[in-house]
């Protein structure tokens, strides 16, 4: 994917974007340097210390930043301008969805980063790290407080915790956020969808947990969970509003030659409407309540990360601007739901969108990989949104 | 003992003691020095992008510690030199370099020829191979160097582990070290024995006294290196410096094997210089290995020539390059 206006030439550019372009291009050392640095530091999911320290002695390199770690782990940048009371916020994750032992390191040729994390979202918080050196060499500093944060505990059983507590605990509010996402540049997210996460675990009864009597049974906690699963996917969901259940975590069994006594699932469901996961958490509930009763199988769901639904209009000023934005640079606005952590701030009432930064494939093993080339271009976008809000003055949330 | 244990106290660093670079930068512009950073290469595509975006990023943008990053080849036939040029590294093909001097294939030729190709006075050699590479590969063992004027030359150590295709094995590197190194090294030059890692591919030292000795081209360069700086400038003008972990390639036995045959020949012909050990002669240089395949025994044959280039500075063209540049410099500096 070509996305360089300058070789395509088919996009102009005012001399003061080529200029920002040019000097974005200057720091790409920099910024891949921080790329593989930070790729380097494992971050599992509340195991963020490391890299977060990391990520403070970097902000720590620039007059310009006041870096700070909180009691969660978040890594907070902030460049102050203390002639105003606006506050924009952009925001990435410091965690990885990987444990420690994962090989985290990447190769770096020509045209790609490949490797674990790069993409999802390693890059983010490089370009978060770099942000400071090019608004330095470009002499910019934001009529608005600008803080960035790589927030804690995102994935997994995380949950969010770590912006969800840091926007709810910010003295003051919010006039914007943008979520900053490696994958795709093109993408603009306004919109969030009600959510919900469930980890489902099917246990064999106490008085069936003798070997033999389960063989005479015919009993096992994964044919428990295998007829959980039928019934789960027999739930009609409704096509208006779009609802969708996925069944992504599947674990059971000790070994080829023992009756299992124990398995698991975990599953996510979205809809655009919150009545209708009320609902549905409601049936998942009864599912495993009748297959546990038949089975004489402790079958517990327990559910975690809900979301409600949340969005912007298309009308309103910070979509208008990313839009407008993504079309000065000739790249076709892509509109999409998402769970990113942007889900957190609009449901804090703060107006918010999720912006992707390259292109590339995400994923955690070694043969994920970012384009490098439209990197530039990604980080172009975030300054011209940056400079959007500047002049724009304050956003009212819908 | 003593003395080792003496020089093991005081000549031993970690690299920690080195992260403060603006002070490292001050050091070295007091010293009126330039830094090199060389990587020897042969197919490194896969390391090589992130090893020079890494160094170069962090010590020459960030702050100008090390002045030329260079990358000198030995006829790579993959990307190497092209993700080495596209991120800002000056490159160098080894066989073009001085070819009046002829051709040679291994890393200690392609060391050799960067001494001419670099500018600096101080000179770091950092392997191409590293998947953890981290500036303090170079800023560990630069540090010693401006810290310490007696120190001349600085070796690195670290943890060992190395990737395998099933994962990262915890510890395991170095076994031609502790298996033919440390034995011959406490048998024949016992003061050296004090060196952790002795077969470590990083190290560096200043130009004055590197161009003073002769490099194997193969697997013994750095035996060599290490004896033969010992030999001219005597233990004090030696450090060694923990850069803690270090993740490579693991290498199956053959391969230890031939490196061992190769640093053999490089440590008899010291035996015969340093301790008239005339008597020991070299029978053959081929070298054999037993093979399994299937049912059957295999025997392999490899020839294994560790051929050994002059000082450099024995070299006219060295000589005309830096030497009347370098006495002009303390011409001028003198008045």
């Amino acid at each position: 994917m070509d996305l360089d206006p300058d070789s395509r030439g088919s996009i102009v550019l005012c001399d003061e974007l080529k200029r920002q372009l040019s000097v974005i291009k200057e720091c790409q050392e920099l910024l891949l340097g921080n790329l593989a640095l930070v790729s380097e530091i494992p971050a599992p999911t509340f195991n963020e210390r490391e890299r977060a320290e990391f990520m403070v002695e970097r902000f720590g390199l620039y007059n310009s930043v006041e870096p700070e770690i909180d009691e969660l782990n978040n890594v907070i940048g902030v460049i102050r301008n203390k002639n105003s009371t606006r506050n924009v916020l952009i925001s990435t994750h410091v965690d990885t969805s990987f444990n420690t032992g994962s090989d985290a390191a990447i190769n770096i040729n020509e045209s790609h980063v490949f490797g674990a994390g790069v993409a999802d979202d390693n890059t983010s918080i490089a370009v978060m790290l770099t942000l400071p050196e090019i608004l330095d060499r470009l002499g910019y500093k934001p009529d608005f407080n600008l803080y960035m944060i790589a927030a804690s505990r995102f994935h997994h059983r995380g949950d969010y915790e770590g912006i969800r507590k840091y926007v709810r605990g910010f003295q003051g509010k919010f006039d914007a956020s943008i979520n900053i996402n490696g994958l795709t540049l093109g993408n603009i997210n306004y919109l969030t969808l009600s959510r919900i996460r469930c980890d489902i675990k099917c246990e064999l009864q106490d008085n069936l947990r003798s070997v033999n009597v389960i063989r005479m049974s015919g009993g096992s906690a994964i044919l428990t969970l295998n007829e959980v699963m039928d019934k789960l996917y027999r739930i009609p969901l409704s096509r208006k509003p779009r609802t969708l259940l996925n069944i992504g975590i599947l674990s059971g069994g000790e070994r080829y030659s023992t009756v299992s006594r124990e398995a698991r699932l975990g599953l996510e469901a979205l809809s655009e409407d919150n009545e209708v996961m009320d609902k549905l958490i409601e049936e998942i509930k009864n599912i495993c309540i009748d297959v546990g009763a038949k089975h004489n199988t402790k079958v517990t769901p327990e559910f975690f990360g809900r979301h409600t639904v949340a969005s912007l209009s298309s009308s309103h000023p910070l979509v208008k601007i990313v839009m407008t934005t993504l079309e000065q640079l000739g790249i076709s606005p892509k509109v999409e739901y998402t769970n990113s952590q942007m889900a957190v701030t609009l449901a804090e009432g703060i107006p918010s969108v999720n912006i992707g930064l390259t292109t590339g494939m995400g994923g955690k093993d070694p043969g994920s990989y970012i384009d490098i080339e439209p990197l530039s271009l990604g980080i172009l976008q975030l300054l011209m949104i940056l400079q959007a809000i500047d002049k724009n003055g304050e956003f009212r949330h819908e | 003992m003593n003395e080792i244990n003496n020089w093991l106290k005081t000549k031993t660093f970690a690299h920690q003691q080195f992260c403060d670079l603006r002070y490292l930068l001050e050091l070295k512009e007091r010293r009126g020095v330039k830094i090199s950073l060389c990587f020897p290469t042969l197919n490194e595509e896969k390391t090589i992008g992130k090893s020079i975006v890494v160094m170069k990023s962090e010590l020459m943008d960030r702050v100008p510690l090390i002045d030329e990053i260079a990358v000198v080849d030995s006829g790579s036939t993959d990307k190497t030199r092209v993700i080495a040029e596209k991120f800002g590294a000056k490159t160098f093909a080894a066989e073009e370099c001085l070819p009046e001097t002829g051709k040679f294939r291994g890393k200690g030729e392609n060391l050799w020829k960067s001494l001419y190709l670099l500018e600096g006075d101080i000179i770091v050699f950092v392997d191409a191979d590293i998947s953890n590479i981290h500036p303090r590969f170079a800023y560990g063992l630069i540090g010693p160097l401006l810290h310490y004027p007696d120190i001349k030359f600085v070796k690195a150590f670290y943890n060992r582990p190395f990737n395998t295709p099933s994962g990262v094995i915890p510890s395991g590197g170095g076994r031609v070290t502790e298996i033919l190194i440390r034995p011959l090294f406490s048998q024949f030059f016992p003061e050296l024995s004090g060196m952790v890692q002795p077969l470590s591919g990083e190290y560096a030292g200043y130009r004055e006294v590197l161009e003073q000795i002769p490099f194997p081209i193969g697997y013994g360069v750095e035996t060599g290196m290490l004896i033969d700086i010992f030999q001219k400038w005597g233990l004090a003008a030696m450090a060694q410096a923990n850069l803690e972990l270090r993740l490579h390639r693991n290498q199956p036995v053959s391969s230890l094997g031939k490196m061992s045959f190769g640093i053999l020949q490089t440590f008899w012909s010291r035996l015969q210089h340093y301790r008239n050990m005339d008597h020991v002669e070299m029978k053959s240089f081929i070298l054999r290995q037993m093979q399994q395949q299937g049912e059957e025994i295999q025997m392999t044959e490899c020839e294994i020539h560790e051929n050994e280039r002059p000082p450099i500075i024995e070299l006219e063209a060295y000589q005309k390059k830096f030497h009347r540049s370098i006495q002009k410099k303390r011409a001028e500096k003198h008045g």
